[in-house]
């Protein structure tokens, strides 16, 4: 019943800051973002109390939650007035129902049901999370503070330096009384799909929107994890949010929207330091669209934004925990031919069919999710400006970033060669630029005219 | 039952009357969905990994575990029981946790004596056997130069495959293989 209260707290919170956007969102986008935004704000409540060394317990937590919707009751109401009439079931007919859309609709449904049933049925034994986020998590709700006890015996894992929204978050579950905090997983997963579908069905048909959101559910490799207790699916889930609500704002131009995914970059870089790719992508964007309008403001407050919680945790982790980030990377710069050339075999096979290494090659590992965006931006070539370029670009910069990043790691430091790094870390990191990859396929202008087709088929148009 | 099923037909028909071949065309583009699926499913060696694997699989097992258990009127599963079935060396995590002070540090055997079985991975592990024992500290032999202060420390000796008699500053008079002991007497 504790925890019922903890998540419905989160789902709360969230709203009442996500009204503070604007209450045009659909209530789709208002429950997908709400639990991203609601978990993050207690990793951040637990962030102020462990600075002014004020022990976190639920109730400190709780009360912190209730001051925020307070706060925003006003707007909180204002958007129920508006949206109530939204909330309903669609209406029920044997003999118009959208049979295509029910049928993907019931797969999605299915698919969640049995990963989730998975998920919560056994505890974590990865281990990543056993050695690391879930022992963090735990010793956090212990202690009540974010540098536990274990920093002094160098027994925090390998996650002690990863900004703390995912163990935070876990955390927060044990806090509400949770024997395993592994429903997070199933709520980050939640968020993810629920969020890609509300925006998609923004631009394109449910049929459409429910094909794609089917192959984000359905990549192998990250169906799976849905039912691990790893910060990937949670990054995943922020790296979305952030790539595709900017995408919206580049297309409908909706302010709410631009800063909204300045704050999902920052959470993403409030999940994991090596989402820092998506950041420059996206302040990069934000500014070559904005410097036409010499908006400057913006673009320094989007950037403030974006890189707020890295230069915070970074300092935090400087002045406090005392271990630098850079202690992973390589002390001289020099170029690796052959390290360079491991690591594009890698991604060729990642985005492929092809083997390399001891890795399944990408159909494997990803089924579609690179392969067919691939495809369709090809074959969408001539539409590339109609689309807006500004949108691959985003993708191109953040995994331009995201590969030198790996590429500067000391394998040394990291004590593991740069195949078993491409291997496991790089592999699982790839996660966050499939739902973006998807999204720009799902409404381009090519799947967009061959889903109006398929539909105007449908309906007898 | 009757009277439902006719007025289910009269509203298709009626339906059919506003848009004819709605529903046929519906149908149409669900089967040719359908069939993609379908197509994926066997096509895509990763898909049918997942499927196959990863959700079918997964669910028949909980379900003849919980169908076992029901079976034998056993009561529901705890975490631990779980965690017996899933992490091959927790009866012996447990049992260091169970037989030792709040306050002990436990010295770990190093990586050469543990075998390369399922049953002793990652027992050389600080980081993962501290997750078990919180708030005991543990300390690997391996790290005994990294981790000075707490090696300092420690108060008893998991053995594990025989190894870790050396370290005891007594002779036991039984030798077993599993077992975790304080480093000095007990009767101290």
């Amino acid at each position: 019943m504790m925890l019922f209260v903890g998540i419905l707290m989160l789902y709360v919170t969230g709203a009442s800051i996500l009204v503070r956007f604007g209450t045009r969102f659909s209530w789709k986008e208002m429950i997908s973002f709400s639990f991203l935004l609601g978990i993050a704000a207690q990793t951040f409540f637990m962030f102020i109390a462990d600075l002014i060394g004020f022990g976190f317990t639920h109730l400190v937590l709780f009360f912190a939650s209730f001051a925020l919707v307070i706060f925003s009751y006003d707007l909180l109401y204002s958007y129920y007035q508006e949206h109530r009439q939204n909330i309903k079931l669609p209406a029920f007919s044997l003999g118009t129902l959208n049979y295509p859309a029910a049928l993907l609709f019931l797969l999605i449904l299915v698919l969640f049901y049995i990963i989730a049933q998975k998920n919560l049925y056994w505890p974590a034994a990865e281990h990543d999370s056993i050695a690391s986020f879930d022992k963090l998590g735990m010793v956090m709700a212990l202690e009540g503070k974010i540098k536990i006890s274990l920093f002094q015996y160098n027994l925090q894992g390998s996650g002690g330096i990863y900004p703390p929204l995912f163990h935070g978050g876990i955390a927060y579950m044990y806090l509400f009384g949770a024997e395993s905090p592994k429903i997070i997983t199933t709520l980050f997963y939640a968020s993810l799909l629920l969020s890609f579908y509300a925006l998609c069905k923004k631009y394109v048909s449910a049929i459409n929107a429910l094909f794609f959101t089917l192959l984000l559910e359905m990549v192998p490799e990250m169906y799976s994890h849905a039912a691990l207790l790893l910060g990937n699916i949670p990054t995943t889930a922020n790296v979305a949010a952030a790539g595709i609500t900017l995408f919206y704002w580049i297309d409908k131009r909706e302010n709410a929207y631009l800063w909204l995914s300045a704050t999902f970059i920052a959470l993403s870089l409030w999940t994991r330091n090596d989402t820092v790719g998506f950041a420059v992508a996206a302040v990069a964007v934000v500014a070559w669209v904005l410097a036409k309008e010499k908006d400057w403001k913006r673009i320094a407050i989007y950037t403030a934004v974006s890189f707020s919680t890295l230069i915070l945790w970074t300092l935090y982790l400087q002045l406090k925990i005392d271990i630098p980030q850079s202690s992973r990377f390589v002390d001289h710069f020099g170029f690796d031919a052959h390290k360079m050339e491991v690591m594009i075999l890698y991604v060729l096979s990642m985005l492929s069919w092809l083997q390399f290494g001891t890795m399944s090659p990408g159909h494997l590992l990803y089924g579609l999710a690179f392969i067919l965006p691939i495809i369709i931006i090809l074959l969408n070539f001539k539409n590339i400006r109609k689309d807006h370029t500004a949108k691959l670009v985003f993708i191109f910069i953040s995994f331009v970033v995201y590969f030198l990043i790996f590429f500067m790691l000391d394998e040394k430091k990291q004590a593991a060669t740069i195949s078993e790094l491409m291997e496991s870390s790089f592999k699982r990191g790839m996660f966050c630029f499939i739902p973006l990859l998807l999204f720009y396929a799902s409404t381009s202008s090519i799947a967009n005219s061959f889903s109006t087709w398929v539909e105007n088929f449908r309906l007898g148009k | 039952m009757g009277v439902v099923k006719i007025q289910v037909c009269q509203l298709i028909m009626k339906q059919e009357q506003n848009n004819p071949g709605l529903l046929r065309r519906n149908l149409l583009v669900a089967f040719i969905l359908g069939v993609i699926l379908l197509l994926l499913y066997v096509s895509v060696p990763g898909y049918h990994w997942a499927i196959t694997e990863m959700a079918v699989r997964n669910k028949e097992l909980i379900d003849r575990i919980e169908t076992r258990r029901l079976n034998t009127n056993m009561p529901e599963l705890t975490m631990d029981d779980k965690r017996l079935f899933k992490i091959s060396n927790y009866w012996y995590l447990k049992y260091l946790r169970e037989n030792t002070p709040e306050n002990a540090v436990i010295l770990l055997p190093p990586h050469s004596a543990i075998d390369t079985s399922d049953e002793m991975k990652f027992l050389n592990s600080a980081e993962w056997v501290e997750y078990f024992i919180f708030p005991r500290l543990c300390v690997g032999e391996d790290d005994k130069e990294k981790s000075k202060a707490l090696y300092a420390k420690v108060t008893h000796v998991a053995i594990v495959n025989g190894w870790g008699y050396d370290k005891l500053h007594y002779s036991p008079e039984k030798r077993t293989s599993e077992i975790v002991l304080p480093i000095d007497s007990l009767k101290k």
